[in-house]
């Protein structure tokens, strides 16, 4: 296929992608799109259109990283040879003083909501519990709508399983109540949640990570640090971010 | 190059789009040295970092998600700081798990991101890109993903005869493309 200008002939029909195009592109008259909306078989074709642009865009970007990666590491073009030696003590002077300056030039602050954005990942729930039959069920409808994203459906289902006494492990359910509550906007409740989380909890350490984030999202960096410190020192998982996150907070 | 050159000539695309982007690279790769000092990312770390936020902020400019409310170096730097979060975090997911039977070391119930899903989508689509020829991948990637709009300059970096025959290769080769995903 690397010779493909001999295999062309000249009455290739180019239409099918032209009118593909523009019907993605909205250039259609309306009556069209109504009715191409309605074909199988076009549609069909829509759907191969996105997934090539996919690919295509998939390629060109790993292109272009490679490109960008080896510009970094490209040596500079030869300076024509004559006498460079003052040139280069010169140049390795300035250089060491550019290299200092880029490490100690203070970076632009972030706002809270930039580092929430940077620290924040939504949890992805692991193996179900065991707990009574009921429990199991009802655990795993909740999981269900986390997964899906349908955090306003899982709310009252995780609600069930904290107020359920049986329940064997309060600490997960607390921990993606309050995820739910955070992704609908309602941090507030989130953070009492997460703060009835013990600290014998095998999920004790991801309740105040996530309270510590909430905590930021809220605008309380006081709080935040307040919970950050203990995770820093104490946390495996979430250690190493925790002291990024308050290296970046001492700097506002 | 101002920000609003910059904006424009990323939204533009084709050659002057591809400069911007270096450009953009090549203005800011201090902020490599710099992850390395701070964050103590290794400097591959740290480059992956970079890159992917170059890439993220074009990306962003083409779809007009970003337009220039804040100053790009602002921008980029808090597009940047997220990825190497995204590093350490990478890192923290795949701690050892030898003391994992202290309530302190299992506070990892939750699984590592969905990052294995999205290694399998790319290699899905790479592997579609990997059965054209190399002439047609590279005019498809020239006019749709770097956004060439002259068919001479794409017939010129992809070896095609003329602006005609590149002008149909384009056409054939999405076809052929499709044909590839539709049989898949």
């Amino acid at each position: 296929m690397d010779n493909l200008d001999e295999q062309l002939n000249d009455t290739f029909n180019s239409g099918d992608i032209t009118r593909l195009e523009a019907f993605l592109s909205g250039a259609l008259p309306a009556p069209e799109i109504a009715a191409l909306n309605n074909d199988p078989d076009f549609m069909q074709a829509v759907a191969a259109y996105q997934e090539a642009r996919k690919a295509i865009d998939t390629w060109g970007e790993e292109d272009l990283r490679q490109s960008l990666k080896n510009s970094f590491y490209a040596i500079p073009e030869e300076a024509p040879v004559r006498d460079l030696r003052p040139f280069w003590l010169a140049a390795a002077v300035a250089a060491s003083l550019t290299l200092l300056v880029i490490a100690f030039w203070p970076s632009p602050p972030m706002s809270s909501e930039q580092l929430f954005a940077a620290y924040y990942e939504t949890p992805h729930p692991g193996v179900a519990s065991r707990g009574n039959g009921a429990s199991d069920s009802l655990l795993s409808v909740a999981i269900t709508a986390y997964q899906e994203e349908n955090f306003d459906v899982a709310i009252p289902d995780f609600q069930a399983l904290v107020a359920d006494s049986g329940f064997a492990q309060p600490g997960l359910a607390r921990l993606h109540l309050a995820i739910c509550l955070v992704e609908t906007g309602k941090s507030s409740q989130a953070i009492s949640v997460l703060e009835k989380v013990t600290e014998t909890d095998a999920y004790y350490w991801d309740a105040r990570w996530y309270l510590a984030l909430t905590w930021l999202l809220q605008g309380d960096v006081p709080a935040c640090r307040e919970v950050l410190v203990p995770v820093s020192k104490e946390s495996q998982r979430f250690g190493k971010m925790a002291t990024w996150l308050l290296k970046e907070l001492s700097r506002r | 190059m101002t920000d609003k050159e910059l904006i424009t000539h990323i939204q533009s695309g084709g050659r002057a789009g591809e400069k911007a982007v270096q450009g953009l690279f090549d203005r800011h790769k201090g902020m490599v040295a710099k992850a390395r000092f701070e964050h103590k990312l290794t400097e591959e770390e740290a480059l992956d970092a970079f890159t992917d936020a170059v890439l993220a902020l074009r990306k962003q400019v083409i779809e007009g998600a970003f337009h220039g409310e804040s100053k790009v170096s602002t921008y980029l730097y808090a597009i940047f700081y997220r990825k190497c979060v995204d590093q350490l975090r990478k890192k923290a997911t795949y701690l050892p798990e030898s003391g994992a039977t202290s309530p302190e070391a299992t506070d990892s119930h939750l699984q590592p991101d969905q990052s294995l899903q999205v290694k399998e989508e790319f290699a899905r689509l790479m592997a579609f890109m990997e059965q054209l020829g190399e002439q047609c991948r590279s005019i498809l990637m020239y006019r749709y993903y770097y956004g060439y709009e002259d068919m001479e300059e794409i017939a010129r970096l992809t070896g095609a005869k003329n602006a005609n025959t590149a002008g149909s290769l384009r056409y054939r080769c999405m076809q052929q493309l499709m044909k590839i995903i539709q049989g898949a």
